[in-house]
């Protein structure tokens, strides 16, 4: 408004007009002042300013703008209004920080527009608070930066595909995953590296995926070189409209390795689970944590029945006491070896075990005593059998000698007197001894020759058959 | 002609076989006196009672005998030094390589022989070599 004009109204009554531009300054919802840019003393103040500030209309009025500042503003504000004292007409806008009557500091969009009043040069000020949107724009900034940096930065492809299922957007870790440039992947159609099975048709599944149908699971994925890797895949379709997103974690390695454990796990089990021997896993004071599968078939007990209970219940009263003096050398040994031992069945009969207890406490994968049992009944009962036979030959060897005792004694004792008095008889000279006497001591020598040689056969006889 | 200072005790339990052993000995032409035992009790009594004789004894010992049998008679001797000049051959039936081994590690021991003994077998003894360096002068026919 022009100085002319403005002198021109304060002479006579305002008109409906001039009330109602008046109303749109004193009752705008946004605050509004008009300064002196001279002084920078506030020449007027709308209600709305009053409210945002804090400050009365009169501590307004009695104030420069330089207060609704904070120190570190001034000088920017001393220029921006060095500016408009050069222009006769001029419309300024700037975002400032400003200060309110409670100290605190606000954002503000100022928006500028020369006037005169009373002749004096003025601007007449719009402020808008903007602290909320600049804050609010702030944090969508970090946001999307966040989001970028995640984007760009995780190990998982992500891809985002178009209604048609081209590549619109890869990350760094799709060009790594799949061995091409980023600009070679745009563009491409996601079949063209999804190796999928024969039966399953690109086109229904796809379709299916855009009527909201979330995909997951395990793919093949062909990389550039002809290389085909497993991938670990989550789509969502329309995570904007006509925007689809799959995110591909490679778990190549991990399946291998997850194949390597469950081989080893196998061949764990062919050893442990179903070998010949009875593997189990005890605390230090004997009590079953794990027993193997084994145990049924070899014991006739259950597996489930063992655990939790202590082994030397089982085991045979008399070998007990043996057995645990042993095992509780196991913190001192690291490996034990008990001699033949008895262990309860399933059946309520005694079986013979030999143990092999490794402490293996200080182990976190095991932590505890690992015993590996085998069953030796069959072995110690043929030793047995073994030994029964041998002790039947130590007799019958003791009858044999006896025989052959009988033979060198009782046999040639009769034999010698024979040949004694034979020779007697030859020399022709009996010393004295009647011929018809000596001719009657051999006949009563042979005769109890003859009857020694009975007795031997008939013992002989009866030795073969007590071991028959 | 006759030794005085040997005598030659048989024992054995067969009145038979020392009768022929009596006679074979004294074909085979020693000249001493003999004394039949008929166990080693009786041969270890005639011993006691005879240890003060100026003679040393010869022992024919058979090993199976009642009452005292040839073993028990060993270490009844080796039990008496005052009788460490009775030399000791043993005449037995027994035909094991053991027994005479056994026999053989008694000092007193010098000689083993199966049973019967024969006149030459009689002669080998009494000439022995071992025999001779106990007597100097044994006699024979």
């Amino acid at each position: 408004m022009s100085t002319a004009r403005q002198e021109e109204f304060e002479d006579r009554t305002p008109v409906a007009s001039e009330i109602m531009y008046h109303d749109l300054f004193e009752l705008n919802p946004q605050p509004m002042w008009v300064y002196d840019v001279e002084t920078y003393g506030i020449l007027d103040v709308n209600q709305a300013a009053v409210r945002h500030y804090g400050f009365t209309r009169e501590e307004f009025l009695g104030m420069t703008i330089l207060a609704l500042r904070p120190e570190t503003e001034i000088p920017v504000m001393l220029e921006a209004v060095s500016i408009v004292r050069k222009h006769e007409q001029l419309f300024s806008s700037g975002i400032y920080k400003h200060r309110k009557k409670s100290g605190a500091l606000i954002d503000v969009l100022i928006q500028g527009n020369i006037v005169y009043v009373n002749g004096r040069k003025a601007e007449l000020v719009l402020a808008t608070d903007i602290t909320s949107w600049i804050a609010s724009e702030q944090e969508r900034t970090m946001s999307e930066e966040k989001f970028k940096a995640i984007f760009d930065h995780t190990t998982d492809a992500i891809v985002l595909c178009d209604d048609n299922g081209c590549c619109t957007d890869l990350n760094d870790a799709s060009r790594r995953m799949l061995g091409y440039e980023t600009d070679e992947l745009r563009g491409v159609c996601i079949k063209d590296f999804m190796h999928l099975p024969d039966e399953i048709g690109f086109d229904g599944v796809w379709k299916n995926f855009l009527n909201g149908e979330i995909l997951n699971g395990l793919m093949q994925i062909r990389r550039k070189d002809g290389t085909l890797i497993t991938g670990s895949f989550n789509s969502k379709s329309n995570i904007l409209p006509g925007l689809h997103m799959c995110v591909i974690t490679d778990v190549t390695e991990r399946m291998e390795k997850k194949r390597e454990l469950m081989a080893s796990e196998r061949r764990f089990k062919a050893l442990v689970q179903e070998g010949a021997d009875l593997i189990a896993i005890l605390d230090e004071q004997g009590n079953y944590q794990f027993v193997s599968e084994s145990c049924y078939p070899i014991l006739g007990i259950e597996p489930s029945h063992l655990v939790g209970k202590n082994a030397f219940d089982w085991i045979h009263p008399d070998d007990r006491e043996t057995v645990l003096a042993l095992f509780l050398k196991i913190r001192e040994h690291r490996q034990i070896r008990t001699e033949p031992f008895r262990f309860k069945d399933g059946f309520g009969e005694y079986r013979w075990i030999v143990t092999i207890a490794t402490n293996m406490t200080d182990d976190p994968a095991v932590g505890g005593v690992v015993a590996n049992s085998r069953d030796i009944t069959d072995a110690v009962e043929k030793a047995r059998d073994l030994e029964i036979s041998n002790e039947r030959y130590r007799q019958q060897n003791e009858q044999l000698r006896e025989i052959a005792w009988t033979q060198s004694h009782v046999v040639r004792a009769p034999l010698t007197r024979l040949m004694g008095l034979v020779q007697l008889l030859q020399s022709g000279d009996t010393a004295g001894m009647p011929v018809e006497m000596a001719l009657e001591l051999i006949k009563s020598s042979a005769d109890e020759l003859d009857e020694v040689i009975r007795k031997i056969v008939s013992k002989a006889d009866k030795v073969q058959n007590d071991d028959e | 002609m006759t030794n005085d200072g040997l005598k030659i005790l048989l024992v054995d339990d067969d009145k038979i076989m020392l009768f022929l052993h009596d006679t074979f000995l004294k074909r085979s032409g020693v000249l001493c006196d003999t004394v039949l035992c008929y166990n080693g009790q009786e041969a270890l009594d005639y011993l006691d009672s005879n240890q003060a004789m100026e003679t040393t004894f010869l022992v024919l010992l058979d090993i199976n005998m009642p009452v005292m049998n040839g073993w028990e008679f060993l270490g009844a001797i080796r039990d008496r030094p005052y009788l460490s000049k009775v030399l000791i051959v043993m005449v037995s039936s027994a035909t094991e390589e053991s027994e005479k081994s056994r026999a053989l590690t008694f000092g007193q021991v010098i000689d083993y022989q199966q049973k019967p003994l024969t006149v030459e077998t009689c002669r080998r003894i009494i000439g022995s070599e071992k025999l001779r360096r106990f007597f100097d002068n044994v006699i024979l026919e």
